[in-house]
């Protein structure tokens, strides 16, 4: 993670006292954001907790070098991520994630045949009255780094600019994340459709 | 000022930026210009626009289990500082 500077002056005068306040004030109500981030990421809630445990923890220890009036929203999610990636993603084994490039290019090649059309617009409409749980079903079957990518964007509303600062990746790499990212969903999403016969089986395949 | 042209694979390229906001107004252009003429493409942003707005109604503001503000605050309390 990069080091964010801060003047010596300002670290120097602040106790610890004070450094716990201004961590509870600034860092605390982002507690249940960064929940929903960590439940969408290890996709079960004990894993959640954990994530969100080490990553306050991590926070508070380095504290001092977040820059006050800087986005601790994007610090705090910076380091979840690099918690989840280092930790929680080996640890869950995930076998798409296993071999990052082989992946990419498997998942490039299935998004890009599934791309060469969208839906019709009677299919997107009915991809709206899919409940909440298939949404958040889908999200939790494509690879982490597209979800990651496409709940940042979608969920956060963070700039490319600044997922690509959380994610430690080029833009470039955050736009490809999420073009993939959101056609595999759009596919998931128009199979649940179906399924639920919102679509007509046998339709737009 | 000559307008710039688009075809169906510079509107799938740009989608994801025109969609989030994140491309620059002369793109912004050419993708209206071709999206106004292609069925096609109009429906790839009708689907991309459809997912990103699905994602966020559905997959953020979980709460937090009740007693995880309090785990964090007694986790804080054993955190050894960084000095550097």
């Amino acid at each position: 993670m990069a080091t964010l500077e801060i003047p010596v002056a300002l670290d120097s005068m602040e106790s610890p006292q004070e450094r716990q306040e201004r961590f509870e004030r600034d860092a605390m109500p982002l507690l249940d954001q960064l929940y929903s981030a960590a439940l969408r990421l290890t996709r079960n809630p004990q894993d959640a907790e954990d994530l969100v445990q080490d990553t306050f923890a991590k926070a508070f220890a380095s504290f001092h070098q977040y820059k006050d009036g800087t986005n601790l929203k994007a610090w705090m999610y910076r380091i979840l991520t690099n918690t989840f990636i280092n930790s929680y993603r080996k640890k869950q084994r995930e076998p798409l994630q296993s071999d990052a490039e082989g992946v990419e290019d498997w998942q490039l090649v299935r998004a890009e045949a599934h791309t060469s059309r969208g839906l019709r617009s009677a299919e997107t409409e009915a991809l709206d009255h899919l409940p909440d749980s298939d949404v958040k079903k889908a999200l939790q079957e494509i690879p982490s780094d597209f979800r990651m990518a496409v709940y940042f964007a979608d969920v956060e509303g963070f700039s490319y600019k600044e997922i690509a600062e959380i994610m430690g990746t080029p833009i470039g790499t955050v736009m490809s994340r999420l073009n993939r990212g959101r056609s595999l969903l759009r596919d998931l999403l128009a199979d649940y459709a179906r399924e639920r016969g919102l679509i007509p089986a046998g339709d737009a395949s | 000022m000559t307008k710039i042209v688009f075809d169906c694979t510079q509107v799938s390229f740009f989608l994801h930026q025109f969609i989030d906001g994140e491309a620059d107004e002369a793109t912004c252009a050419a993708m209206r210009l071709h999206l106004q003429g292609c069925q096609e493409c109009e429906q790839s942003l009708g689907a991309g626009q459809s997912v990103k707005a699905l994602v966020a109604r559905a997959c953020g503001c979980e709460e937090a289990p009740a007693n995880l503000r309090e785990k964090v605050t007694i986790t804080l309390a054993s955190v050894e500082i960084e000095q550097d």
